[in-house]
């Protein structure tokens, strides 16, 4: 049986981990920012692996309704849980925007501005730039996916092509694939309390960006300008999926052809190569008032990853990351 | 040759400005002082970003292939567009030059010269026009112009072959009476050219931007009541 969603890695995680091991292991050789990048990517791939390692065999619990049902299960006289036709395992990446927005600020701070080593860099990072409001400013300022900058857009090419091959060869012992996604589901949340603030400038104990969507508070120029970013990078073999969540004003709506006008964007990102786009439509004032009087709103429905739930319904850290996606 | 001017903002995917998803590029200063002015930080001249025009065409340009696609295009707004009319029709040209398939439309509260007024309008396929009052003394007191020019260019407006819209932003007390709204009607009504008249409610939430900006809120009317936007077509 496939499993979308088995297990996660942190890209802000392994970019924070590389930045350390970077600092640490510097024997005078002058640091490339191709070194990072390396590292980096030496540091997903290990991640990675250690995943597939994990999850080799995996025992499930048995289920004789679903067997019943699925292809093959009565034909080989085997529970669904020892395996079916499909038996591959999803394994999302978490915190795209994050990490690349961090590259993008590390490569302009350190290696381009020399604003900063990166010894002082990562030490400033342990302490939310404690002292340092230039680095924390020029860190926000630093180029951001989602604004068709290709400063930052092609680190994500980079990212993504890496990480849709992160999986090749490898097989759980059911003979199944591992997926490489774009999605977070949760993990967005569970990821952002084990890693320290990180070069783009959100300080710790901030979310992550969900899914395939930009980081929360960006400034972005504009829905075309997200799409743009986001189908920059061959998607094809991220074939876990992952989508680009995108925040779309409710008046929008409520006027004659808004709805032709949307979805012209989506047709716009499904030509450039896109996967999936969640489209919700809300109001920074309605989720507010939400929060405040959840009695007038049991009837708001909102999308949260691959999921729609009952706004008033979700932990307030579900509630909050909805609030600060960038509302476009 | 580049032409320097004024821009606040280039917002991309704007629905409420003509046809199809639009880009917006928001002209720096405006002549006139509505009281109610949702864009203060538009209305000061000297403030904003410098551009020149085809600095302006390139980043407006970066989504042709969108605007191209779901047959939207670019509109002109402010502040006051026509303030800076040699800008903007640099702009409508350079971007025209580069043949996409673009549609070209204004926001305007009609507040320039009749020579300003048609070199752009001429240029364009649509037109958003402001109808505040429907006389002189309304605009007197509640946007401290005289709008003998308006009145001119909403007459040749009228006469021309560009399509266009009439825009009301109504003000609970000042301008949203059956009265005052018939009389505005009676400005347009019976023009080939005319596509709609819409009656909008002013936005409630300026007074907040104004407070950004550490100058006083005063609009002169009660904030309580909601504008009366039923039409009298
Ligand atoms: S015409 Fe428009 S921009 Fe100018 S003051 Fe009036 S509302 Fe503001």
């Amino acid at each position: 049986m496939d499993i979308n969603n088995i297990d996660a890695v942190s890209f802000v995680g392994a970019l924070d981990r590389a930045l350390r091991v970077l600092t640490q292991r510097r024997r005078g050789a002058e640091l490339l920012f191709d070194d990072v990048k390396r590292e980096f990517f030496g540091e997903v791939q290990r991640r990675a692996d250690a995943l597939v390692e994990k999850y080799a065999h995996v025992e499930i619990l048995p289920g004789p309704f679903v067997s019943v049902i699925s292809t093959d299960c009565i034909k080989k006289a085997r529970d669904i849980s020892k395996g079916a036709k499909y038996n591959n395992f999803g394994i999302h990446g978490t915190g795209i925007a994050v990490a690349v927005d961090s590259l993008a600020s590390v490569r302009e701070l350190v290696f381009e501005k020399r604003l900063v080593t990166l010894e002082e860099l990562v030490k400033l990072l342990d302490t939310d730039f404690a002292g340092r409001p230039d680095v924390l400013a020029a860190a926000k300022a630093a180029p951001k996916m989602g604004n068709a900058d290709a400063r930052a857009d092609d680190l994500a090419k980079e990212l993504v092509a890496f990480w849709g091959h992160a999986f090749d060869g490898k097989r759980n012992d059911r003979g199944g694939i591992f997926r490489p996604g774009t999605g977070s589901a949760m993990y967005y949340i569970w990821h952002a309390r084990d890693v320290p603030a990180s070069a783009d400038g959100r300080l710790k104990g901030e979310p992550l960006s969900a899914n395939y969507a930009p980081s929360l508070d960006v400034p972005v120029k504009g829905p075309v300008s997200v799409v743009r970013s986001f189908t920059e990078p061959d998607l094809g073999p991220v074939c876990n999926g992952g989508p680009l969540t995108i925040e779309i004003h409710d008046s929008a709506f409520a006027m004659p052809d808004g709805v032709g006008k949307v979805a012209n964007l989506v047709k716009f990102f499904i030509e450039r190569g896109g996967h999936q786009m969640q489209i919700n439509t809300i109001n920074r004032d309605t989720l507010l008032d939400a929060q405040a009087h959840p009695e007038r709103h049991r009837h708001l429905i909102v999308r949260v990853w691959g999921w729609s739930g009952y706004f008033i319904e979700l932990d307030k850290c579900f509630q909050d990351q909805i609030i600060k996606r960038v509302e476009l | 040759m580049w032409m320097l001017g004024r821009i606040f903002e280039i917002r991309e995917f704007t629905l409420h400005d003509g046809p199809g998803p639009r880009t917006t590029v928001f002209l720096q200063g405006c002549p006139l002082r509505c009281t109610w002015c949702h864009n203060p930080e538009g209305q000061e001249f000297g403030a904003g970003r410098e551009m020149t025009d085809a600095e302006v065409a390139d980043e407006v340009l970066k989504n042709a292939d969108f605007l191209v696609m779901s047959k939207g295009g670019v509109t002109l707004s402010g502040g006051e567009p026509l303030a800076q009319a040699d800008f903007a029709a640099a702009i409508i040209d350079r971007i025209r030059a580069s043949e996409r398939r673009l549609t070209y439309a204004i926001e305007t509260s009609g507040f320039a010269s009749a020579e300003d007024y048609r070199t752009v309008v001429s240029r364009l396929d649509f037109v958003y026009q402001d109808v505040k009052f429907p006389d002189l003394d309304g605009y007197r007191r509640w946007t401290g112009v005289d709008a003998t020019p308006i009145f001119e260019n909403i007459k040749w407006l009228r006469k021309s072959m560009v399509p266009f819209v009439a825009r009301v932003p109504c003000i609970p007390g000042v301008n949203d009476s059956r009265e005052t709204k018939s009389a505005i009607v009676q400005l347009v009504d019976g023009a080939s050219n005319l596509r709609g008249i819409e009656f909008l409610p002013y936005n409630r939430l300026a007074g907040a931007k104004y407070a950004k900006l550490g100058r006083p809120y005063s609009p002169g009317f009660d904030e309580s009541r909601d504008p009366d936007v039923s039409s009298v077509v």
